[in-house]
């Protein structure tokens, strides 16, 4: 679905096996309840300043970031559950991102990534089992904050971030990451 | 099936339709109980328009109905 301009409202949308993302969100204003979304390339991509409220998502097996927020974007997730995703599990891009009541677990890519000045705000978060870094901050201009989350088991680091890259974190525990808690990422993008 | 006033579509099902299934420019859809499957493009691309949807499937898409726009220089494997 592709929606550029005005505004969509959805209640119970479900996507399986498609080649691009359950929604598209270009330049809109989109509020979206009980989102399922297995096998595809996830669950909705927001970009170009859209406005768009996601309440209720279980994402499996995607083979793209289950929410993607872009160029100047603002995306509020509540109430999701997002697993074996086989790329970044959930990214912001020059845009915002803020998950609340969310659970992440077995993606391949970084869990939660900020990228090209992306600003993403994480509350009762929990981002586990992953095979990158549970939380990542990708270039000196991005911008995490984690309040009383859980991010373990996470094969490469608990937070990778580029050195200048802002990162707060309160009530948040770290177990079992390899790589320790936080890998500095010495270039750009690491 | 295109909309450019108002239309509302209620227990619809549409297979393997290899262009745009849906179509709304500057119109209001009201959609409910819809099935998309086998879809070679955009299930629905509405433009400049209010789109209220709700039990509405997207299953098995053609593996080229959906061109990505261009990808920020960070993979997605992070």
């Amino acid at each position: 679905m592709n929606v550029r301009g005005g505004r969509l409202e959805a209640d119970g949308l479900r996507g399986t096996d498609l080649a691009g993302p359950v929604a598209l969100v270009t330049g809109s204003e989109a509020a979206l309840t009980s989102v399922t979304s297995e096998r595809t390339r996830g669950a909705v991509l927001a970009e170009e300043s859209s406005t768009v409220t996601v309440r209720g998502l279980e994402a499996t097996g995607d083979h793209g970031a289950a929410v993607r927020a872009r160029t100047g974007a603002t995306v509020e997730v509540v109430d999701a559950r997002v697993s074996d995703v086989s790329a970044v599990a959930l990214a912001a891009h020059e845009a915002s991102l803020s998950l609340t009541s969310v659970e992440v677990s077995g993606a391949k890519g970084v869990g939660v990534l900020a990228d090209e000045g992306g600003t993403v705000t994480l509350e009762d978060v929990v981002i586990r089992d992953g095979r990158h870094a549970g939380v990542g901050a990708a270039d000196g201009t991005s911008r995490v904050e984690a309040v009383r989350c859980r991010i373990a088991g996470n094969a490469r680091a608990g937070v990778r971030a580029h050195p200048h890259a802002v990162v707060e974190t309160r009530d948040v525990t770290f177990r079992d990451n390899g790589g320790g808690d936080r890998e500095d990422v010495p270039g750009p993008k690491g | 099936m295109a909309v450019k006033g108002t239309a509302t579509a209620d227990g619809l099902s549409f297979e393997n339709v290899r262009t745009t299934n849906v179509l709304v420019e500057r119109g209001h859809l009201t959609g409910r109980r819809l099935r998309f499957r086998g879809m070679g493009q955009s299930a629905i691309l509405a433009f400049d328009s209010r789109v209220e949807l709700s039990d509405v499937a997207f299953e098995d898409a053609h593996p080229d109905s959906y061109l990505p726009p261009p990808s920020p220089t960070c993979t997605d494997a992070g």
